[in-house]
């Protein structure tokens, strides 16, 4: 069997002309042109590019929502298992086209598309996360190699074949971490690494990260005795059981429970399930990470207004940032919502 | 004249039975089941211990696993192995040691019922999950520590300290009785003179300290956590297990735990020791604690960065345990050591998310920009719900199972994050998994 391609490409590769046809009404024509005759002769039978929407980089630019709805059409009719559009080197009209029809296609039948792009193309950073787009050189001049690199992914995703890294395959990452078994150990690796950064010789880190967020300090609470306060901790108190069944490490969930006005947590119908300290005085008295107990007489004496009727939990332990911060915004909204003015956070 | 120099006489194990002696005869490792049990002594926290083989390919599970050492004895009269764990206390890392390559103590539990321990660590000798750790690579004896319920509900530390005794006292055991036997091959450490125009080098061994009832590490036997002010190590000591690590309760997850057997074995200082006098000269090891407070850690690195500069070093490569307070350490390390000129490497794991989407540390500074990743700990990988036979404690399961809403392909198996695979996400480096950009 053979995969049918749905190739894009702009009025330039086409044939039709330069910035002068950038009006180019959109197109569909049976079998390759272009570019993908080379591109096909890549795929190596395995595949076929069995339809070529042309369209003016202008017209699709100014006519978007109207050319993607007859591209949708296309889609539907046509049922391509795989959209390849460009090369479009550092084109940004052509990149921006490029991005919305694979973007398209994804969302319209669930297909990969392969996108060709250099890496001042605007539509790179606006599109990278969503598609594999090669990257090529900054002019028609490279398309060679733009090509091989396509048709090689294209093949890759069509046959199911796992693919290398980004740097492997030469795309643009989508920001998402995989692993891979490299050829020497990760201590080989590091004594590499450090010889060619004291000899001032290029090296690649495997990995970099942005310098995190720092949280301001949120303005003091003006009358204590009025608000409303909650209690929220990351060290795992659950009721026994662990009804939402929340991680010991890694957690992907936080939970709220009713403090069903309660005096204190009670030891023993009250845990933690934390895996990264040591729980005996957690488990001994549950109040040591949320103080109910302590909360309660503030209550009484009025120096505060009250406790908030729901404490929140997870296990901070091995948690990713990227969790983390959706845990905060969602217990942070609820607790709007709530009317709570203030929290205590008890991290463990 | 005392000389800092070890002689490592590795004997190669290629099989593993039952024999009524214990020793090595043709590449195979015989054990006497009864008498090594007896090695491990008794205690009060343990009921009974039982001993188990697996070997590499069968269809074996083992958890929870809370310890993994490569057998090891002294040859000579002189020197200590384990110093005040199991050894007298004296200058590790000289003389001569034996080391039963291609094997390893394992030491489990089953008793602990309520899962109290919280430590996860499997091991599947074939499968999906052989792939990830080295234990399945090696033939295994394996201690299961018959632990008492009734006592854990109360507390962990006494049964820990059982298991952690026992386990080296068996590693211990199997090596001194093929002392005997001769070895495949020798191979000496020693740091000889080296051009002074070769760069400088030091490992930061980043351990983690949480508190005194959380056996994290040992330094000649003394818990050494949170106590310590970071110091220098010669790295035979190292070799010779001078630093004792041990999965206790509530330690850490277990792929974040640095091993015993991957300190033995540290890729590292193997590497350092290589190129000594020819690329480099390695100038030593120092041990630093992660502590828990903030001022603990910037007077830890203050050290750790302080002692790197009195050794003249010109670069260093930083190893971790566990992840989110620690972070802050390799950074605070990192800056120190790079303010004072000192080039650093780190190899850390990466805590990215199932989807590999999250960033992998809980913090980061300009003055890091060489890491090497071992992988994101994160990741989830389907294995089997059960292998023919398991050896441990079925209650553990539920802290490796993932719970995640839809189930995978095949129901007959589950999902696991990698971080439940002992040293899948090595943080020593000693595997060669790592996360790249896709």
């Amino acid at each position: 069997m053979s995969y049918r391609i749905l190739h894009y490409i702009n009025q330039f590769f086409a044939g039709v002309g330069g910035e002068d046809k950038a009006d180019f009404e959109p197109k569909y024509v049976a079998g390759a042109m272009g570019p993908g005759v080379q591109l096909e002769k890549l795929l190596g039978g395995h595949a076929n590019i069995t339809l070529t929407c042309v369209c003016g980089d202008n017209y699709f630019a100014e006519h978007t929502d109207e050319v993607l709805e007859g591209f949708t059409k296309a889609l539907k009719e046509h049922k391509p298992d795989l959209v390849i559009a460009g090369p479009s080197f550092y084109a940004g009209r052509y990149g921006f086209a490029c991005g919305h029809v694979i973007r398209r296609a994804k969302e319209t039948l669930g297909i990969p598309g392969v996108a060709g792009m250099n890496f001042e193309s605007p539509a790179v950073d606006m599109f990278r996360d969503e598609m594999y787009i090669v990257k090529t050189g900054n002019s028609v001049r490279a398309i060679k190699p733009a090509l091989e690199d396509m048709a090689r992914l294209a093949e890759k995703l069509l046959c199911g074949e796992e693919l290398a890294s980004a740097a492997e395959e030469n795309y643009f990452h989508r920001h998402i971490r995989k692993n891979f078994f490299r050829e020497e150990d990760g201590g080989k690796r590091a004594v590499e690494m450090l010889l060619k950064k004291i000899n001032k010789e290029p090296f690649v880190s495997e990995y970099l990260q942005e310098i995190p967020e720092k949280v301001a300090v949120a303005p003091a609470v003006r009358d204590l005795s009025k608000a409303t306060v909650a209690l929220l901790n990351t060290g795992g108190i659950v009721p026994a059981g662990n009804p939402d069944r929340i991680e010991s490490s890694s957690a992907t969930k936080y939970g709220r429970y009713h403090m069903n006005g309660c005096e204190r947590l009670e030891a023993g119908k009250i845990i933690t399930i934390h895996g990264g300290y040591d729980t005996s005085f957690a488990n001994a008295d549950p109040n040591r990470i949320v103080p109910v107990d302590v909360m309660r007489d503030l209550e009484k004496e009025g120096i505060i207004g009250g406790l908030h009727e729901y404490y929140y939990s997870t296990v901070g332990t091995g948690a990713s940032l990227l969790n983390g911060e959706a845990f905060g915004r969602g217990i942070a909204e609820s607790l709007k919502k709530a009317g709570v003015d203030a929290a205590i956070m008890v991290s463990t | 004249m005392v000389v800092v120099k070890l002689d490592l006489h590795k004997l190669y194990v290629k099989g593993l039975m039952w024999g009524e002696k214990t020793t090595v005869k043709d590449g195979v490792l015989y054990v006497n089941r009864e008498e090594a049990i007896d090695a491990c002594g008794t205690f009060d926290a343990v009921e009974s211990f039982s001993l188990h083989i697996a070997r590499p390919g069968e269809k074996v599970r083992i958890l929870p696993v809370k310890a993994a050492i490569e057998p090891r004895c002294k040859l000579s009269q002189h020197g200590s192995i384990f110093p005040g764990i199991v050894g007298k206390m004296e200058q590790a890392g000289t003389g001569a040691t034996l080391a039963l390559k291609g094997c390893a103590v394992l030491v489990t539990e089953s008793g602990d019922k309520e899962a109290r321990c919280r430590t996860g660590a499997l091991v599947d000798m074939n499968g999906p999950a052989a792939e990830y750790t080295p234990f399945s690579k090696t033939f295994n004896i394996v201690l299961n520590a018959h632990v008492k319920p009734e006592l854990l509900s109360k507390e962990t530390l006494s049964t820990d300290e059982a298991c952690r005794l026992a386990s080296f006292r068996l590693a211990v055991y199997l090596a001194q009785r093929c002392a005997d036997v001769n070895a495949d091959e020798v191979v000496s450490y020693e740091l000889g003179e080296a051009d002074e125009s070769l760069p400088g080098v030091v490992y930061v061994m980043q351990l983690l300290s949480q508190n005194p009832e959380i056996i994290d590490f040992h330094l000649y036997g003394q818990l050494a956590g949170a106590t310590l002010i970071p110091t220098l190590a010669h790295p035979n000591e190292v070799i010779d297990g001078a630093v004792t690590t041990f999965l206790g309760a509530h330690c850490t997850v277990c792929s974040d735990k640095q091993y015993m057997y991957e300190i033995q074995n540290s890729p590292v200082i193997e590497e350092f020791y290589r190129l000594h006098g020819k690329k480099l000269r390695f100038l030593g090891v120092i041990i630093h604690n992660e502590v828990m407070t903030m001022d603990g850690k910037r007077r830890s690195s203050l050290f750790t960065s302080k002692l790197a500069k009195m050794l003249g070093a010109d670069g260093a490569i930083l190893v971790t345990e566990g992840h989110g307070n620690p972070d802050e350490d390799i950074m605070l390390n990192v800056k120190a050591l790079e303010d004072y000129g000192i080039k650093t490497v780190i190899i850390s794991d990466e805590l990215g998310g199932r989807e590999g989407k999250s960033p992998g540390l809980a913090d980061w500074v300009p003055e890091c920009d060489a890491m090497v990743s071992v992988g994101n700990t994160h990741q989830l990988l389907a294995i089997p719900k059960t292998q023919e036979s398991f050896i441990g404690n079925e209650a553990s399961l539920e802290i490796v199972r993932s719970t995640i809403d839809h189930d995978p392909d095949n129901p007959d198996y589950f999902y696991t994050e990698l971080i439940h695979i002992p040293c899948s996400c090595a943080q020593a480096g000693i595997s060669r998994l790592s996360a790249d950009w896709i």
